[in-house]
């Protein structure tokens, strides 16, 4: 009996790290059979690559645990920096501040469409991606938005503190904020019980809407922020190949991570694993001249180990 | 009254291509010439073969995203094997389609990988097989056997394209499967109520596999007919295509939580997205970078029209 439970208790640990102990399981692997994998340049492509597409995902497993989706985060992104990247080329800090707003607002609009109006977020998000994403290339013509402000490129693109870079800091605070949000603060709470049971959490007099609309909007904000980080590296925006198939890599970082599709607990250092982990099988096969197919080929393989665990509860049952 | 009245309420889409035709009379009076028209529905006959093998998966409340690069596959292979032999390249093919089908449906639901991730990592991965194949660039043969071509390019009198006759047929079967089969009747129920279907007696794995396999064979014939007609294979043909039949579904009235949609709301849905491009190219008020944006507030229109109209129907209902 007692080691039955034994059994049981690790596997719900190992279910519950899964993303963790296959990005360390990778890592380690890497100081070993990769040349030159432990250096600073290595740190610092790792974290200038991998912070979008952790911005999006943390944005994302809020999405996924009010039992949502968002594929509309690569249209927002394009959305954003095209917008910005305007306002940089106008000298105008308003056009700014309203690529800003409109990217959340159309959060927003999403959050009130799935909650209000009890559209599948699938389809509402659908709706959205297409109209972000051709507003993005309305506004530019379908053409790239290039920009030159060298103080702006210089801040991102050289070391804060030592040989770290800026990204790292940006990932880091957002991580922590994110975080205590969820596990800290009332407002995770009441997150994490609408995706556990949105008509009990209704009943208790928690108001569904707001907390839906706030998920969403969030996301438009850290698809924003995630834009920019794209846009600057290039001192360019183009509408139509920044952010494509982000929803992609947000959503399967999650999923790994161990954020329930259908709605629950956000796992936001597992979003975190997830999202290091896909980036580091990329890097990986970068740094051992495995071709591009090969390494989509093995993306996926890992992806469908890491979620088969999610899935073996549930078959039990 | 009533009957009109719920006629309307079933079939929204029907109502939206209406409009979209006369905004495109509008537009432009030649719209509605036999040739354009002729364009019209070749083109939506491609996407069409995906919205329909898409409607089976959506009953089941399933998704299948991996459209993309089968289409592609589909294409590769038929195009490679056309040099060799011309019944392999039009049955492997579509034996290719079956094999992911199959193992999508295995992975929904035999291991209980969230449809929408597990068939996002087939997608990945057969797109990595493909451009594998075609070494990342557009795959070319010499001579392209002449059956192959005819297969999208032939014209029965003019207005009558062979890859339109093939979608009506399909749609026809599709419709008749899905309305007096019992495979098609139980996904209806396996995506209505999963639990009612268990204790039923439906198969689920068996259902939920039989769409899958439909879903992606489909999208293989969409995938030859459309490398017959472009005459070489692209390792990126069919981006984005998934969310394009999925919006072709959505539009023709069937709800992705499944139990709810019908293969003639798919075939509307298909036809007035690909309106929705053909008018785009013919007129000159709007420049054509923002066709993405007037398909996606369509799209939103429609969709708040569908849940209000629920809504307000539910609410009556009870009261």
């Amino acid at each position: 009996m007692t080691k039955k439970k034994g059994i049981t208790l690790d596997l719900a640990f190992f279910k519950k790290n899964i993303a963790l102990i296959l990005f360390l399981a990778l890592l380690i692997f890497n100081i070993f059979a990769t040349n030159n994998f432990l250096s600073w340049i290595t740190f610092n492509n790792f974290f200038k690559q991998v912070s979008r597409v952790c911005l999006v995902s943390l944005g994302m497993s809020l999405v996924i645990a009010t039992g949502g989706i968002d594929i509309s985060v690569g249209s927002a992104m394009a959305l954003g920096s095209v917008l910005a990247a305007l306002g940089i080329v106008h000298e105008s800090p308003l056009l700014i501040l309203f690529s800003v707003i409109l990217v959340i607002a159309f959060g927003c609009l999403a959050g009130t469409a799935v909650s209000k109006f009890a559209i599948l977020p699938m389809v509402a998000t659908l709706a959205l991606r297409y109209v972000m994403r051709g507003m993005a290339k309305g506004i530019s013509g379908a053409a790239n938005v290039t920009y030159t402000a060298p103080k702006l490129t210089a801040f991102f693109t050289q070391p804060v503190i030592g040989r770290v870079p800026v990204h790292f800091f940006i990932l880091v605070i957002a991580v922590v904020v994110v975080y205590i949000l969820v596990n800290k603060m009332k407002l995770g709470a009441r997150i994490e019980a609408y995706g556990n049971n949105p008509v009990a959490a209704r009943n208790c007099g928690i108001n569904t809407v707001k907390i839906v609309i706030f998920c969403y909007a969030v996301t438009g904000a850290l698809s924003w922020a995630a834009g920019m980080l794209e846009a600057v590296v290039v001192s360019s925006a183009h509408p139509s190949t920044i952010g494509t198939d982000m929803e992609i890599d947000a959503i399967a970082a999650t999923l790994i991570g161990g954020t329930p599709i259908d709605g629950g607990y956000p796992n936001i250092i597992g979003t975190t694993c997830g999202a290091f982990l896909l980036q580091l099988i990329s890097m990986m096969c970068n740094m051992n001249n495995v071709s591009y197919p090969v390494t989509l080929m093995l993306k996926a393989c890992i992806v469908l180990a890491a979620l088969y665990f999610h899935g073996i509860g549930k078959r039990s049952r | 009254m009533n009957k009109t009245k719920s006629f309307f309420s079933n079939n929204i889409a029907l109502v939206g291509l209406l409009i979209v035709l006369f905004v495109g009379v509008c537009v432009q009076r030649t719209f509605v010439s036999p040739e354009n028209l002729c364009n019209l529905l070749r083109s939506a006959s491609l996407m069409g073969f995906i919205g329909i093998g898409m409607t089976f998966v959506v009953l089941c409340g399933s998704i299948d995203l991996s459209v993309a690069s089968v289409f592609a596959l589909a294409g590769y292979l038929m195009l490679n094997l056309s040099q060799y032999n011309l019944i392999l390249a039009l049955l492997v093919p579509l034996l290719a389609g079956a094999a992911v089908g199959f193992v999508n449906g295995v992975l929904v639901e035999k291991l209980s990988i969230p449809a929408f991730i597990a068939t996002l990592a087939t997608q990945m991965f057969i797109r990595g097989l493909v451009q594998m194949f075609c070494n990342q660039e557009t795959y070319k043969v010499d001579s392209v056997p002449v059956p192959i071509l005819a297969l999208g390019r032939l014209t029965f009198g003019k207005i009558l394209p062979l890859p339109l006759i093939l979608f009506v047929i399909a749609t026809l079967i599709a419709a008749f499967v899905l309305k007096r089969r019992f495979i098609g009747r139980s996904m209806y129920i396996v995506g209505g109520n999963l639990e009612a279907a268990n204790m039923m007696g439906v198969s689920v794995p068996k259902t939920m596999i039989t769409a899958h396999v439909l879903c992606s064979v489909l999208t293989c014939i969409g995938g030859m007919i459309y490398t017959s007609r472009v005459g070489v294979a692209s390792p990126l043909a069919g981006t984005g295509y998934e969310m394009y039949a999925i919006a072709a579904v959505v539009l023709g009235g069937a709800k992705l939580t499944g139990g709810v949609g019908k293969v003639s709301g798919t075939f509307i849905g298909t036809l007035i997205m690909s309106s929705f491009s053909n008018i785009f190219s013919m007129q000159n008020i709007l420049s054509a970078v923002w066709s993405d944006v007037v398909v996606g507030s369509v799209l939103l229109i429609v969709i708040m029209v569908q849940a209000v109209v629920t809504i307000y129907s539910k609410g009556k209902k009870e009261a």
